[in-house]
């Protein structure tokens, strides 16, 4: 009895320092980033003696989010794997490494909750947003458009709430 | 006691290779509108790519395209909109233009990659995904339309009536 309490205790103990890890890491990644773009290549399938330690590299374009401040970054990196492209309304938590240089993006790990990988990027920012397939957006015009999307969301969920106050 | 010394001359010399690559050396600027490209690796990181694509160059306010190769590019190339042009200049007056790729993570360093090319009458241009060719008149007039002139530093584009117009 008194081994599985200890056991149970030990697990405990073991548990609250992971939840704080994982909860106190996404907070501590205020920015958000999407990847819009990209190409690279894993060295995962390779036999090459010299992959070890840098499995994946790959370049491309994204978008960060900063406050309400929207930028468009070319990017260039090299991770222990391959990374994920988001999808539409999907963004990663990210924190600079070196303001405007480097950015350290949260990754989580697929299939597994509260679960991350990073990877460092360098990139170089732009004065312009980037839109599907390699075009732009001025920052203005994006910041409309993200005017446009959180108005439209917002009168959705007012108007899902009617039948509600009704009941 | 050879070795450090190498080592100290490499740094110098690679230091003083990005050193060299200012942008106002290079007035021209040159737009990536296509590219098939192969990147090699090596220890698991990016080492040099090589291609062919075709592009357009904006030199004394006069806009003109281009087909270009490269065989050894320190970065992937980029496929880019208007807004995004090279910093480059000649090496060999319509044959050879070097450009200017920022170094990724670094301010105010460049590298450089050298294009080999063969100009065209015409200018390249990309519509809902395709590459097209219109005249160089036509692309003028664009470019007074939206007061676009990436040598002087006239990058964004103004007057366009919604976000295809970058597309013209």
């Amino acid at each position: 009895m008194n081994k599985s309490i200890s056991s149970f205790a030990a697990l405990f103990l073991l548990a609250i320092p992971s939840a704080l890890f994982a909860a106190e890491r996404s907070q501590d990644y205020p920015l958000r980033v999407s990847i819009l773009g990209k190409h690279g290549r894993s060295n995962s399938n390779t036999m090459c003696p010299y992959s070890v330690g840098a499995d994946a590299w790959g370049s491309g374009y994204g978008n960060l989010l900063q406050g309400d401040e929207p930028r468009g970054f070319r990017f260039a990196y090299t991770c222990s794997s391959k990374l994920p492209k988001t999808n539409r309304n999907v963004t990663y938590a990210a924190r600079w490494k070196k303001p405007e240089l480097q950015l350290t993006l949260l990754i989580p790990v697929e299939g597994k909750k509260d679960k991350f990988w990073t990877c460092d990027l360098d990139i170089r920012l732009k004065k312009f947003v980037f839109d599907k397939e390699n075009t732009t957006l001025s920052v203005p015009e994006m910041k409309r458009r993200m005017h446009k999307q959180t108005e439209a969301a917002n009168s959705v969920s007012q108007t899902s709430e009617i039948p509600g106050d009704k009941q | 006691m050879k070795r450090p010394l190498v080592f100290a001359a490499l740094v110098l010399l690679s230091t003083s290779a990005f050193a060299a690559n200012r942008p106002e050396d290079f007035p021209l600027r040159v737009q990536i509108v296509a590219r098939a490209e192969r990147t090699h690796v090596h220890n698991g990181s990016f080492d040099f790519s090589h291609g062919t694509g075709q592009a357009n160059l904006f030199e004394n306010s006069e806009p003109s395209g281009f087909d270009f190769s490269y065989s050894t590019c320190p970065q992937p190339m980029n496929i880019a909109g208007p807004s995004e042009t090279m910093n480059a200049r000649w090496k060999k007056k319509g044959e050879e233009l070097t450009v200017l790729m920022p170094v990724l993570g670094k301010a105010d360093k460049y590298q450089t990659c050298d294009l080999k090319v063969l100009p065209r009458q015409s200018v390249y241009v990309r519509s809902h995904g395709n590459l097209r060719t219109i005249p160089p008149a036509q692309m003028k007039a664009w470019m007074q339309r939206h007061d676009f002139d990436p040598e002087h530093g006239k990058n964004t584009l103004k007057n366009l009536k919604n976000r295809d117009g970058a597309d013209e």
